[in-house]
């Protein structure tokens, strides 16, 4: 276990800015999660704490030491690469014990060592297969096993199960979830799906163009975003322009009371979730422009004055597109973020 | 039925003008060579089978000698080649860029005929040639007689180094690949599990270029055991390469010398045949443990 530190870190490729004075502390036996699109930095921070790309600038400690300048094969740091990239000529039990035949353990140490992770990850049965006799998902519990094997200070994810198909990435998450508590190893996942962040992570950063935006606890980044681009990182959502005074906030469908100190020009942030169709025909009145089936609800896109809102439906209230319903949209329970200077919202 | 018989035998007579050749000269003439080899050569009057010439050829310690003259070079050469082959597929893929023109030079001695080669190593290394000549300038040795006999030697130096120039690029080329490969995607794993520089090449590069050198190395020993040209022009007159050894005696005045240089060619195509079983059985198996792998 470890505490890891990132301190003003800078990277840029062919005068492109990759890291952005980057700074960040991951605690002991947290999982954190680094949660950004294609290109936001994710990866290279991993790859610059793991000692695989030079940085610019920027220091790394792990338990206070700082580590920027110590070879990578002497950080005791392990990523799991996306790619997995198991030693095609070794056996699984050898892929396990790779790390810990570099450290020169004893034999029956590593022995030990790899019976133990073999049964902990369930590759009983498997150990003297090489790695294009296995499954997707046994190669990817092999990947882990290797890393865990050197019990490494801080276990680096990146995007581990982004080649899994759904119900095997589902196990994988559960697993890894289950063993990073267990072993309490310090973690850091990288990430570009929201759901596997949330789900698994004590804390989640979220990166954009090299910079990390908001840090927060799953529920906190999700129910609070900082900004827009936060919150656009969790799919569909309503955004209404508008402008705050004495606790009011005015937009294009009304004034309305707001438990909120800030003024000025804001945006409203309103998941779909929280609008509800009303019945006694009050609140704004919209007509579907089109639905979409997610198996446990209907998406729907309603159009108000050219703008859209996005709510759910069940299945007992299915509406065809054309349909006119009224939405209660709570404008009381938004969170207010300012403006965007790039987007118009509703 | 006649449909039949025509419709299983048309690709055999479609290829059959190509196959004519093949048959006609390479296995008509491994059955020439192979009944000679036995004593049967009605031109000359033999016409009786025998193993006469088999038990002449493999006791007469010229042969033997010969034998292992030709395994030694072969073995020789094909070992440095493989070992030297890797080590220079190492130093381009970790010091030159992928696109830079310098990658491509390492490649000119696989097409430079083997004739050229044992030229440039005559102009070489005899002793009036360039090295004992820039070592004489350079007073490294007082005259040019005392630079070693490294042509024409009963060690086979020449024809080694002849034969490691043309196998060390052809080894370099099948493994460089390979090579790249296993320092694009597994160095930095393996360096990040805690491997050093020196526990990468060994248990990564090494095993990943193993089969497909070990491949080279086959091949380059089965070409070397039954090639004529090098050790003809750079070797020494005692003891001779087992091909040179079958050349002069196909070459006697004496016709009933023929069937003995047949035993020997019998004996180089023996050898290649048991190596291209070695190398077949090594691919398969290797292909089975690492398909797509490092093969």
């Amino acid at each position: 276990m470890a505490k890891i530190q990132l301190e003003g870190l800078h990277k840029s490729y062919d005068g492109v800015k990759i890291l952005n004075n980057i700074s960040l502390t991951v605690e002991e036996g947290e999982f954190m999660a680094l949660l950004g699109t294609s290109g936001s930095g994710k990866t290279t921070i991993l790859h610059a704490i793991a000692g695989t790309n030079e940085l610019d600038d920027g220091i790394i400690k792990i338990n206070n030491q700082e580590i920027t300048n110590i070879p990578v094969n002497k950080r005791h740091v392990v990523l799991v690469d996306q790619n997995l990239l198991l030693f095609p000529h070794m056996t699984v039990k050898a892929n396990i014990g790779f790390g810990l035949r570099m450290q020169k353990v004893e034999r029956s140490l590593i022995k030990k060592k790899a019976e133990e992770l073999i049964d902990l990850l369930a590759l009983k049965g498997h150990e003297n297969k090489y790695p294009h006799q296995l499954s997707g998902g046994q190669m990817q519990r092999v990947a882990i096993a290797r890393a865990l094997a050197t019990e490494p200070y801080v276990l680096l994810l990146d995007e581990p199960f982004s080649k899994l198909d759904i119900s095997l990435r589902n196990s994988m998450q559960k697993l890894v979830s289950n063993l990073q508590k267990k072993l309490g190893m310090t973690t850091i996942l990288v990430t570009h799906d929201k759901d596997e962040a949330l789900s698994m992570a004590d804390r989640v950063a979220i990166l954009s163009h090299g910079k990390i935006i908001q840090v927060g606890e799953p529920y906190d980044v999700y129910e609070h975003p900082k900004s827009i681009v936060v919150s656009r990182y969790f799919g569909d959502r309503n955004y209404f322009d508008g402008s705050m005074l004495d606790g009011k906030f005015t937009c294009s469908h009304g004034v309305f009371l707001v438990d909120s100190s800030k003024e000025g020009l804001l945006t409203m942030i309103i998941r779909p979730e929280e609008i509800t169709i009303s019945l006694n025909r009050k609140g704004v009145l919209v007509t579907i422009e089109s639905t979409f089936y997610k198996g446990d609800v209907y998406t729907y896109v309603g159009k108000k004055n050219n703008n859209d809102i996005f709510f759910y439906g069940r299945e007992q209230e299915r509406y065809k597109v054309g349909d006119e319903i009224w939405l209660n949209i709570p404008f009381k329970q938004g969170v207010l973020v300012e403006r965007s200077k790039h987007e118009k919202n509703i | 039925m006649k449909n039949n018989i025509i419709k299983i035998s048309q690709p055999y007579l479609m290829v059959m003008p190509a196959l004519i050749l093949i048959v006609g000269i390479f296995v008509g003439g491994i059955f020439l060579g192979f009944i000679q080899s036995f004593g049967y050569f009605p031109l000359i009057g033999l016409d009786e089978l025998t193993f006469k010439y088999y038990i002449e050829v493999l006791t007469s310690p010229t042969f033997l000698k010969s034998l292992g003259f030709s395994l030694y070079i072969s073995f020789a050469q094909a070992f440095l080649s493989s070992v030297l082959g890797i080590f220079l597929a190492i130093g381009i893929v970790t010091t030159i860029k992928k696109d830079s023109i310098i990658n491509g030079i390492y490649k000119i001695p696989i097409m430079i005929p083997h004739t050229v080669v044992a030229l440039l190593v005559f102009i070489q290394l005899t002793q009036s040639g360039w090295l004992a000549r820039l070592l004489f300038n350079f007073h490294i040795i007082k005259d040019m007689s005392s630079f070693p006999a490294l042509v024409f030697d009963q060690m086979g130096i020449g024809v080694v180094f002849a034969y490691v120039f043309k196998g060390l690029p052809f080894i370099t080329l099948i493994v460089i690949d390979i090579v790249r490969e296993g320092y694009n995607k597994y160095v930095k794993v393996a360096s990040n599990l805690g491997a050093n520089k020196w526990q990468v090449l060994r248990h990564i590069i090494f095993p990943l270029t193993l089969p497909s050198a070990l491949s080279g190395f086959i091949i380059l020993f089965a070409y070397s055991f039954g090639s004529f040209e090098i050790p003809y022009l750079l070797g020494s007159s005692t003891p001779k390469a087992l091909p040179v050894e079958a050349y002069i005696q196909y070459n006697s005045i004496d016709l009933l010398d023929r069937p003995k240089a047949m035993v020997i060619n019998m004996i180089i195509a023996f050898g290649a045949f048991i190596l291209v079983s070695i190398y077949q059985k090594l691919y398969s198996s290797l292909k089975v443990k690492m398909p797509g792998g490092a093969l």
